[in-house]
């Protein structure tokens, strides 16, 4: 909200300067979004408060602040020279709930004096007319958009409210034609469009120099409807800013006499009363504030006549004093008080945070309830880090893919960005790209994981919703597959005997294709592994047994054998690797320590270590290799 | 023969204790002491022993008597062994010792490193204080249902904040990526019993047009605690020794009213610039302030809906954006680059 301190101090009389008038106003709730200007305040806009885009709005906090009377503008409510006779018609009337009109004839349509010029002017609102800068400057007084029509330019004597009809066009006061649709509300004279309701107005009945009777409206309006016609149609404007939010109906008729006052004061001519369309009455809300939950809330003890001191200078009315409290009514322009606590906060507020004392809390930490899960991907990031892997964060919205049709992939149905309209399956899609930027800044050997969501569906409601926990790594394969998928499995061996997840094996299986295997431990897919990369299943590897094999304090005798065997030269041999180092407890480690292929046979030979506490004899060792190489 | 076998095993003890065993004493002797011969020397015995036997009694006998000969020999000869890798091990350090192996002053590339994001690495941070004051880290999904992302969090149907433009939908107008991690305090204040104390790191997500500073997704970083006698004092005491533990003793914060839909009364804070210390300057846009965060007392309709008695518990929440703090701290640019799109680490 832009305020003007000149024009601010009509309403209250405040000898700060311009810096400690915006430091009260941040104490308030609006802090200033740009630096002070030409004796210019730029204060932010909040979403609750309606009232705070309004000069009016935001003097009469400063006032209450400060402890200074707050002088309303005055209206004006004379002797009505007799009815306007312009009809009022409301077909859409979920769209508009309050249409409050005025006629005035033989206006004199000038300059407007050089005192409302500049003040619309520093408010950054160019001057047009004394009509049309009148409407403005009642707008940016009290905050209700208004309206001014030329009677000259209608083909008949009417304003029809409704919504507008598919295709329908109108060109908007600053020339653009917009396309309307049933969603948009309109105003209609006879056939013509002079107006996107509560949005924007038409040339077509705008008042000029030749006008001498002319209409007046203010209107309240479906504030939802408003919000989304005006970005559907991407007009974002001074009247936008103010009939997207919460306006109490009473509004338009304090602004209706403040407008009438000023135009027969600037422009002269009379003013006939005209259609009020109100059809349900907003009653003002009651409430009742007890002195105790200030105390219960902000921590302080504030004094029930300063309290009711506040209050009234905020404009609630004191119905009466209930047992320690107040029944108040809650001011019309303050629609954004729901409960007793927002009437807490004004008070708390207008007696400056910065007043309330700090209270460390004293009271015993709660039981710990962080999940077991939280704490172990943090201890997998350390080992993974450990093992010189770096970790990424990369984002989960990606682009759609049209022609994967099996992982239940999410889509959004509203991204702005097309490059973004879906969320990942993998981790490894978003992860992998980041390699090609370490070729870029020619890091080589880059390895990075990262620990995140991946996300898909099986079905339409939130149940059939699945979000994965995922440690995703990939190695560069700048040195060939060979070398990077030696890295991932030393990797993997490493991660594993860190957690001390042990009797891991990798099994092909048709289900993950060529270049890919499962790894399990015992049924338990804990996830999987491709020649650049890997795939875990955080909750499995949560679930997997653990044992802790790292610290011993006996001395091992540890013996090497060799066993060779032929198998199928195209055999995964993995799985029977895993097999021989089950079949006894001995077995410490077993590798394949040479190959030999010839035709579609090969010899293995399989490297054994054995470990034992007392010293393993011949016989129990040939014993256990009988055992392994039996057929 | 058991007195020639005495007799061997004597002098062998001799030789080992006098010659071999003294030098682990004695690094000037080490270094002089021709080890391989000494070793040839002191192992040479038992062969000469095993002479001596073989001249003294019947073949028949002797194959028993090595083996006596051998069980009473061996273990010293173990132990001799064991000496002379010992030594040898010493000496060659020594010698190492004395002459320049190896030119220590060369710089080379260092071992592979890992190296956690910088958004983790923030997190961490916050954690440690947290959990120091006893909260612990809670979690919710990232896709959420209207009810735990407005409704609970006092932000009904058509309230300005649930624009449907403005958050990603999954289903309409009932699944969405969840906006802030609020969503995660309503589900905690519904599955939890008070006392609660918790902090809520992870991401979020809005329908926004990418820019250097708007990412569709990004980080937020919330604080939840709900007990009886929960006041704006202790919010205002939590908060600032929070910053003080983040950015030195010398923080100074000023705790203003604002608004956010999910509390009442709301308290926005903002950090003295420490760049230009409070005077203005292009870190803090002119306002000689830093806005860190948005908190305030949880909603009385927000404790009501998520079936927590207002009368009797109070709370306060705040949630603060994670990333701008996170690129500020790493001198990162462009949010795009932060997440995937181009930070590589040294």
């Amino acid at each position: 909200m832009i305020v003007p301190i000149e024009w601010l101090k009509e309403y209250v009389d405040i000898k700060k300067s311009p810096k400690e008038i915006a430091a009260s106003f941040t104490a308030l709730g609006l802090m200033l979004d740009r630096p002070i200007e030409n004796n210019v305040l730029d204060l932010e806009h909040r979403m609750d408060r309606s009232d705070w885009l309004s000069i009016v709005g935001c003097a009469r906090d400063l006032a209450a602040m400060e402890g200074l009377p707050l002088k309303s503008p005055e209206g004006l409510v004379p002797e009505s020279a007799g009815s306007g006779g312009v009809e009022i018609k409301v077909e859409a009337d979920d769209l508009v709930h309050r249409f409050n009109t005025r006629v005035f004839r033989g206006v004199k349509v000038t300059e407007s004096p050089k005192w409302l010029r500049e003040r619309l002017e520093a408010y950054g609102l160019p001057s047009k007319n004394n009509i049309v800068d009148i409407t403005n400057y009642v707008m940016v007084e009290l905050g209700q958009p208004m309206h001014a029509q030329d009677l000259a330019k209608f083909s008949e004597q009417e304003i029809v409210l409704r919504r507008a009809k598919t295709g329908e066009e109108i060109t908007t006061l600053l020339g653009e034609k917009v396309k309307l649709d049933n969603e948009t509300l309109v105003l209609a004279e006879g056939k013509n469009l002079i107006g996107i309701g509560a949005i924007v107005g038409s040339p077509a009945t705008a008042v000029d120099q030749n006008t001498t009777d002319i209409i007046l409206d203010a209107g309240n309006y479906n504030q939802s409807n408003v919000r989304k016609t005006s970005r559907r149609l991407n007009i974002r404007n001074e009247t936008v800013l103010r009939t997207e939010k919460f306006l109490h109906p009473h509004l338009t008729q304090v602004a209706i006499e403040r407008a009438t006052k000023l135009i027969l004061e600037l422009a002269g001519g009379q003013y006939f009363e005209n259609t009020d369309y109100y059809p349900k009455e907003i009653p003002l809300t009651k409430m009742e504030l007890r002195y105790l939950r200030i105390e219960k809330v902000g921590g302080v003890f504030v004094e029930p006549q300063t309290i009711r001191n506040i209050l009234e200078s905020l404009g609630y009315r004191v119905l009466n004093t209930i047992p320690d409290g107040l029944k108040l009514e809650v001011p019309y322009f303050r629609t954004d008080v729901q409960v007793e606590d927002d009437i807490v906060s004004d008070i708390l507020r207008i007696s400056n945070y910065e007043n309330i004392p700090l209270e460390a809390i004293s009271a015993a930490p709660p039981k710990e309830v962080t999940p077991e899960i939280y704490n172990f991907e943090e201890k997998c990031r350390d080992i993974l880090v450990a093992l010189g892997m770096h970790e990424h964060i990369t984002n989960p919205l990606v682009k759609f893919d049209e022609n994967d049709t099996d992982t239940g992939q999410i889509r959004l149905e509203n991204s702005l960005n097309s490059e973004q309209d879906a969320l990942r399956t993998s981790i490894y899609k978003t992860l992998k790209p980041v390699l090609a930027i370490y070729r870029k800044h020619k890091i080589g050997g880059a390895k990075l994981f990262e620990v995140g969501l991946t996300y898909y569906k099986t079905g339409k409601r939130y149940e059939d919703i699945k979000e994965v926990r995922t440690i995703e790594g990939v190695v560069s394969t700048e040195n060939g597959v060979v070398e990077a998928s030696n890295k991932v499995k030393a990797i993997l061996a490493a991660f594993f005997k860190n957690l001390g997840v042990d009797n891991v094996r990798y099994e092909k299986s048709d289900a993950v294709g060529v270049n890919t295997a499962v790894i399990f431990q015992n049924k338990l897919a804990l996830g999987e592994v491709r020649l650049d990369s890997f795939t875990l299943f955080s909750e499995n590897l949560l679930k997997a047994e653990k044992s802790q094999l790292r610290v011993r304090d006996t001395l091992m005798h540890k013996t090497t054998e060799d066993i060779t065997l032929e198998v199928d030269a195209d055999k995964a041999l993995g799985p029977m690797l895993a097999k021989i180092k089950g079949s006894s407890e001995k077995i410490a480690d077993v590798f394949v320590a040479d190959e030999f292929v010839k035709g579609n046979k090969k010899a293995i030979t399989i490297r054994l270590t054995f470990e034992s506490e007392n010293e393993m004899g011949r016989a129990e060792v040939e014993e256990i290799k009988k055992a392994i190489t039996k057929p | 023969m058991e007195k020639a076998l005495q007799g061997v095993i004597l002098q062998f003890k001799e030789m080992y204790e006098d010659r071999v065993k003294s030098l682990l004493k004695d690094d000037h002797a080490l270094k002089a002491a021709d080890l391989e011969t000494l070793k040839m020397q002191l192992l040479k015995a038992p062969s000469s022993l095993s002479s001596v036997i073989s001249r003294q009694i019947s073949t028949q006998q002797t194959m028993a008597a090595m083996r006596e000969v051998g069980e009473a020999f061996n273990p010293l000869r173990t132990e001799a062994i064991e000496t002379f890798e010992l030594l040898e091990n010493k000496k060659r350090l020594l010698i190492e010792a004395e002459n320049e192996m190896y030119d220590l002053t060369l710089p080379l590339p260092a071992q592979d490193s890992g190296y956690l994001h910088p958004t983790t690495q923030v997190i961490r941070e916050l954690n440690s204080f947290f959990r120091y004051h006893g909260y612990s880290v809670y979690e919710g999904p990232e896709i959420e249902t209207a009810e735990y992302n407005f409704r609970k969090l006092n932000l009904p149907e058509n309230h300005p904040a649930t624009d449907q433009q403005e958050s990603l939908f999954i289903m309409q107008p009932d699944i969405l990526l969840r906006t802030h991690t609020s969503s995660v305090e309503a589900r905690a204040l519904t599955n939890l019993e008070p006392p609660i104390r918790l902090v809520v790191p992870g991401k979020c997500f809005r329908n926004e047009t990418l820019s250097k500073t708007n990412s569709s997704f990004f980080y937020q970083y919330q604080g939840v605690v709900v007990d009886k006698g929960i006041t704006l004092k202790h919010l205002k005491a939590t908060l600032e020794q929070a910053h003080k533990f983040l950015f030195g003793e010398d923080t100074v914060l000023r705790f203003r009213y604002k608004y956010y839909p999910e509390v009442s009364p709301g308290m926005g804070v903002d950090m003295k610039c420490k760049f230009c210390d409070g005077v203005g300057c292009d870190v803090c846009k002119g306002r000689g302030w830093l806005e860190m965060l948005g908190s305030g007392m949880i909603h009385y309709n927000t404790l009501k809906m998520c079936g927590i008695d207002p009368e009797e518990y109070t709370g306060f929440a705040f949630g603060m954006g994670l990333d701008r703090q996170v690129m500020q701290k790493f001198a990162v640019s462009d949010i795009r680059k932060l997440y995937g799109g181009g930070v590589v680490y040294q």
